[in-house]
């Protein structure tokens, strides 16, 4: 199924930053005005603790070892300005150990406004690198995340795909369920647990149709999140026809499976369902009508 | 020369009987006895003679038609569209056309068929013999059958009614035989072609020709002799012996497997004989106007098979005019008066215009493991015209399985002996084809360096990226298209080569070509990626290629970024983490004389110290300068 490409976006997002730089050149002068993002951020957040100019200087020193120190400094406050200094430093590039860390960094501050400085990182040739770069993504839920890790399910490297595939769920980025679809059957099964977080209606039903087509491995990661979602999502009927097909299935891993639903079954949950998980785990048609 | 102790006169009707019986005894009369070497030369005259006396007539020619074997049946055509026959039973050796019949030998038995019919017109035994040829001359059909120990050839002429009226065993081999007005042309010895008539036995005439003859053919109703080369039997037989006869042969030229035409016809063609069968050259001699001066191949062309791919090629100087791929190995082939056919393995007859466009099709029914076809006589008609060379060429680059290596490299060659920009487009989609060999690959890419023309078919390529939900596992040929859009100045290639940078699933020469193409052909507009791209390596490029890459980019930063992509590249040429090579690169770049030549007008420049150019695995040994610099560019892709 063609699926829109989203690299423009990211491209676009990746050059947020540079034009930002390129006022300045590297001595952004804005750096102790706190990023737009910060603004958006809770009104608790902590009041600036960190000493930015010398951070700055630091971190624009290139000397890798006090590099590393400052954003262990950052990443220990806690602090958003902090962050704004470590896209900077993204945005001018760094060694591959200096990046890794400044990566990690933006990962803890989980900040949405980095999204922009991580986003050409996911890309980088190197790998542990463009990994990193998708994990700290996911973690500061930038709006540009989305795009970002869908284009990751598109590339050349396993790994990466299966965090995007991870991510794509974890951020409920319902666009992309058409290309999640398309991985599940390639040996990304990080796929399924996103599906069944993100799928609705006919979509949660074309999911279930591959129970059997593909491994139970692959599967049986999508199918308890697709149990313990509201009816509005997926409908009781659609939930009770697959506790009854595990239940057919009559395998151990299918019968661990419900007893885990039902261990992880809301309160709030539909009656019906619980019930019958209920049956199922001892062995009885869901419903009572059922043969 | 060999000498013939032991040759049989047979004139019973009872061939089993006749097969066996040896009345030995000098009663061949004539020029001399078949295949005696007491005859003395004669200066071509008696064969001359015998050429005068049979000029008016005419041999039949073949029966239009194709016959498939396999293990259980022969099954048969009428060409170009006819009914289908069977005939339960297999064969041992190809089967042979001989005018209206189709002769072939199966367990010591040789048989005929109504061409046309598939009835079985008659059976004699040949003493657990094989067919090694046959031809027929309108009223009687004469074949030479051998048994396993090479050398043991009989010489047999058999009626419509069945009766063998003649049969000569040989202790050395006879050559495919021919037949005309009661004449059996029998070559013999590589060197002889003895006219024996079929009635009285007698030698009527000998050829003795100054090249080897194996073969004595009829070809639309016209006989030559020879192998490589056909002598005809016409008015200038006589001067066969001092080569001035009418004469035609194949030009020479390199072809997979080296096939050959005829081949020997000493040899049998087993139905099983595999590769042979499937790498052979096809053409039907042909001569026009009483002078006999012009000689040639019909359709001015040949044929030359190997496994499912089929060449048309130039009768004058082996030129490719069309290329056929086929849906089973090729195990026969006929040059027709115009056209050609062609049977395949898949029991598929393709019939071919002269041009090679298509002319219908036939189908045998059945997989085959060999097959005999004949259209000599016949013309064929162009139903569909053919598609340009470069897209019969793709086509069949397409089809080939990867162990047709030999095959794929002929026609890339080929390929680039073509000036249309659709081989551009051909060689790009060779290089996304997991079809294709690591080998061809690579040369494809490097002739995709190379070519100055289908910018519209490279742009598209470029537009092409990795994309694995979509199965599209392998990304462009960035590296050579980047070296052949900078050769041509295609400024319009600058977006696409930019957004190809950052792209990890690209291989790091590639990049290095692109960011060189780059170096010359980047604008304004291309700043950002290129911005992106210097940042995210300036300081991780941990090979050769990468560092050159990054110094390109940083050239191009120079020249298309103004003050603020100059001050990218000055800060990082001053920062500590950058990494030590790209430092230099950009140091020299840096200088006065270089960033003068980074603003416009491109000039020597000293390269910066310690930057060993990369090599990229199909490009030439040249360097991508690790001070780039625009004529350098031109001057990579314009090599091989």
């Amino acid at each position: 199924m063609p699926v829109r490409n989203p690299r423009t976006l990211i491209i676009g997002a990746a050059l947020l930053l540079p034009s930002l730089a390129g006022l300045a050149g590297f001595a952004r002068t804005a750096v102790a005005a706190p990023p737009k993002a910060a603004k958006a951020a809770p009104a608790a957040a902590p009041k600036p603790k960190l000493d930015l100019t010398s951070l700055k200087k630091t971190l624009e020193a290139g000397d890798e070892a006090e590099t590393l120190k400052a954003l262990d400094i950052i990443a220990k406050s806690g602090d958003p300005a902090g962050a704004t200094l470590v896209e900077l430093l993204l945005s001018r590039g760094a060694s591959v150990t200096v990046l890794s860390r400044a990566i990690d960094t933006l990962g803890i501050m989980a900040q949405p406004s980095s999204g922009a400085a991580l986003a050409p990182y996911a890309q980088h040739r190197t790998p542990e690198l463009r990994r990193a770069a998708l994990r700290a993504l996911i973690a500061t839920k930038s709006p540009l995340a989305g795009d970002v890790l869908r284009h990751a399910l598109h590339g050349s490297d396993p790994s990466q795909r299966a965090i995007a595939a991870r991510g794509l769920g974890e951020l409920g980025v319902r666009a992309a369920v058409p290309e999640l679809f398309s991985v599940l059957p390639k040996d990304v099964a990080e796929a399924a647990q996103s599906l069944g977080q993100l799928c609705v209606g006919d979509e949660c039903e074309k999911f279930l149709n591959l129970l059997g087509r593909l491994r139970f491995e692959v599967m049986e990661s999508g199918l308890v999140p697709i149990l313990l979602r509201p009816q509005a999502d997926v409908p009781d009927e659609l939930k009770l026809k697959l506790i009854e097909r595990l239940r057919r299935m009559a395998t151990k891993p299918a019968n661990e499976l419900l007893q885990a639903a039902l261990a992880k079954f809301p309160a709030d949950g539909s009656a019906a369902v619980k019930k019958g998980l209920e049956r199922a785990i001892k062995g009885f048609a869901v419903t009572e009508e059922a043969p | 020369m060999r000498s013939f102790k032991n040759f049989t006169i047979l004139t019973a009707p009872l061939a089993t009987a006749l097969a066996t019986t040896a009345c030995s005894g000098d009663i061949v009369h004539g020029a001399g006895g078949p295949f005696s070497e007491t005859w003395q030369a004669d200066q071509g005259k008696s064969i001359a003679a015998l050429e005068a006396r049979l000029r008016s007539s005419k041999a039949p020619p073949a029966a239009p038609v194709a016959v498939g074997v396999d293990a259980n049946a022969l099954y048969g055509i009428t060409l170009p569209s006819g009914q289908r026959w069977t005939h339960q039973g297999g064969a041992d050796t190809v089967p042979v056309v001989a005018g209206e019949l189709v002769v072939a030998s199966d367990a010591g038995t040789l048989f005929a068929l109504d061409a046309k019919t598939g009835t079985q017109l008659w059976s004699v035994p040949i003493d657990n013999r094989k067919l090694r040829g046959a031809a027929d001359d309108g009223d009687v059909t004469v074949a030479v059958v051998v048994g396993e120990a090479l050398g043991k050839s009989r010489f047999v002429a058999v009626a419509r009614s069945g009766q063998v009226i003649r049969s000569i065993d040989s202790a050395v081999a006879l050559g495919f035989p021919a037949a005309k007005s009661g004449i059996g042309f029998i070559p013999w010895n590589n060197q002889y072609v003895s006219a024996v008539d079929l009635k009285t036995g007698d030698e009527v005439a000998r050829l003795l020709l100054r090249e080897i003859v194996s073969q004595a053919r009829n070809f639309d109703g016209d006989l030559w002799f020879g192998e490589q080369g056909l002598v005809r039997f016409d008015d200038k037989i006589r001067l066969a012996t001092t080569n001035q006869a009418t004469r035609v042969g194949l030009p020479k030229r390199q072809l997979p497997g080296k096939p050959v035409w005829l081949g020997s016809g000493n040899q049998l063609w087993p139905v099983n004989s595999s590769a042979r069968l499937k790498i052979r050259l096809s053409a039907t001699p042909t001569a026009t106007g009483a002078a006999s001066a012009d000689a040639h191949f019909t359709n001015h062309a040949y044929l030359a098979s190997y496994f499912r791919v089929v060449l048309g090629l130039s009768d004058q100087d082996g030129a490719v005019r069309f290329v056929k791929s086929l849906g089973g190995d090729a195990l026969a082939m006929s040059s027709g008066q115009r056209g050609f056919a062609i049977c395949d393995a898949s029991g598929k007859v393709s019939l071919v215009s002269e041009k090679g466009g298509d002319a219908g099709s036939a189908d045998l029914g059945a997989r085959l493991t060999a097959c005999a076809v004949d259209v000599s006589a016949v013309s064929l008609d162009e139903t569909t015209p053919a598609v340009s060379l470069a897209e019969q060429i793709g086509q069949a680059l397409g089809d080939l399985t990867p162990d047709m290596a030999v095959a794929q490299k002929l026609l890339v060659d080929e390929l680039t002996q073509l000036d249309s920009p659709l081989v551009t487009k051909i060689l790009i989609d060779l290089t996304s084809s997991s079809k294709i060999p690591p080998d061809l690959r690579a040369a494809a890419r490097k002739l995709i360096a190379t070519r100055r023309s289908g910018k519209e078919y490279m742009l598209a390529a470029l537009e092409r990226h990795y994309d694995y939900v979509s199965d599209v596992l392998l990304p462009p040929p960035l590296g050579p298209l980047a070296d052949a859009l900078a050769a041509m100045n295609e400024v319009s290639a600058t977006p696409l080569l930019a957004r190809h940078l950052n792209d990890p699933a690209n291989e790091m020469a590639d990049v290095e070509r692109a960011a060189i193409a780059l170096g010359k052909l980047a604008t304004p507009a291309e700043y950002e990626e290129l911005r992106t791209f210097f940042a995210l390596y300036r300081a991780t490029a941990d090979e050769p290629s990468l560092v050159n890459a990054v110094v390109a980019v940083g050239g191009a930063l120079l020249r298309v970024g103004g003050p603020q992509g100059k001050t990218v590249v000055v800060r990082a040429a001053q920062d500590p983490l950058t990494q030590v090579d790209v430092k230099r690169g950009l140091s020299a770049l840096l200088t006065p004389e270089s960033t003068a030549a980074s603003g416009s007008e491109p000039s020597e420049r000293p390269r910066p110290p310690g930057s060993e150019p990369s090599v990229a695995s199909e490009r030439p040994r040249q360097s991508a300068p690790a001070a780039p610099k625009s004529p350098n560019v031109a001057q990579n892709s314009e090599r091989p």
